[in-house]
């Protein structure tokens, strides 16, 4: 089974280098769709399945605090696990996007391996071949 | 401005080296202001406003071609190689983004609240690229190539 992943941040080349991750994790990946704002990602999840959301926090338009509120809100969403990534290091809006069910909290810069180790946590460790 | 007793453009300079360290996967040696010379190359420059318990504006300046450096690097291409396409831009306000978030957790602590705004990119002519290096005390040389922040604080909640 292959998994979808979206990556939401303004930055093109954040998106790429967590694409590049993605892609050599050894997780079978499906689809990997991109956007760059909060309210972008919402409409392509009106329609695209995705298994993993990776978000950052502050970008333009709509940022990931309001998009993960959005989120819980949405019952097709609310179970969706989102990662936060972000340069953003405040304990108080670690909690407050956990409240929200935010399942991680990654502080930029990331390693490969954690982003890599965060999906194969969520997602119950790496595929078997079938 | 101290902060907690620090001095605000220590703590910037401890962060910007450790964000070029940690994101871009470079290593600059600190050079002062008066070792640092503008060229006639170009100069671009990210700023990042904050607001929370620091209010204020961060400042990342560096020549174009080090920027492009820093965005192959980031991106694990060649550095040398001149016609790969990178967004050198992008990463100049990503490492803005990343050094003002750090900073301000290093210079206020964890518990303070922040709302970082997207940075904006400009060119910047090399004078007032020299006139930041002079205001920072100088800058990180990669290279060749130099960078350098300022930061200014507005208001301390």
């Amino acid at each position: 089974m292959a998994y979808n992943f979206m990556i939401v941040d303004d930055s093109s080349t954040t998106r790429t280098i967590i694409r590049k991750i993605l892609e050599i994790s050894g997780l079978k990946i499906g689809e990997i769709i991109e956007a760059a704002n909060g309210r972008e990602a919402l409409e392509k999840l009106e329609t695209a399945w995705v298994d993993m959301v990776f978000a950052d926090i502050n970008m333009p338009e709509m940022n990931g605090v309001e998009m993960v509120k959005k989120m819980s809100e949405n019952g097709m969403l609310k179970n969706l696990p989102v990662v936060i990534v972000s340069s953003d290091g405040s304990r108080t809006r670690m909690e407050e996007l956990m409240t929200e069910g935010v399942r991680a909290y990654l502080r930029k810069p990331f390693s490969p391996e954690i982003i890599r180790d965060t999906a194969e946590k969520l997602l119950g460790g790496k595929n078997d071949e079938t | 401005m101290k902060l907690n007793g620090k001095n605000n453009n220590e703590i910037l300079m401890k962060v910007v080296a450790k964000t070029l360290s940690d994101y871009a996967l470079v290593f600059g040696d600190w050079e002062t202001s008066a070792g640092l010379k503008a060229r006639e190359a170009a100069y671009v420059m990210s700023s990042v406003r904050f607001t929370g318990k620091l209010s204020g504006t961060l400042l990342v300046a560096a020549s174009a071609a080090l920027c492009r450096e820093i965005a192959a690097s980031v991106l694990g291409l060649e550095t040398e190689n001149k016609s790969l396409p990178v967004n050198k831009s992008d990463a100049l306000n990503e490492f803005a983004n990343i050094a003002a978030g750090h900073f301000i957790t290093e210079a206020a602590g964890t518990d303070a609240s922040m709302e970082i705004q997207p940075p904006v990119f400009q060119e910047i002519p090399g004078h007032r690229w020299k006139d930041m290096a002079q205001k920072a005390g100088g800058g990180f040389v990669i290279d060749d190539e130099a960078i350098t922040a300022v930061i200014t604080i507005d208001n301390v909640n």
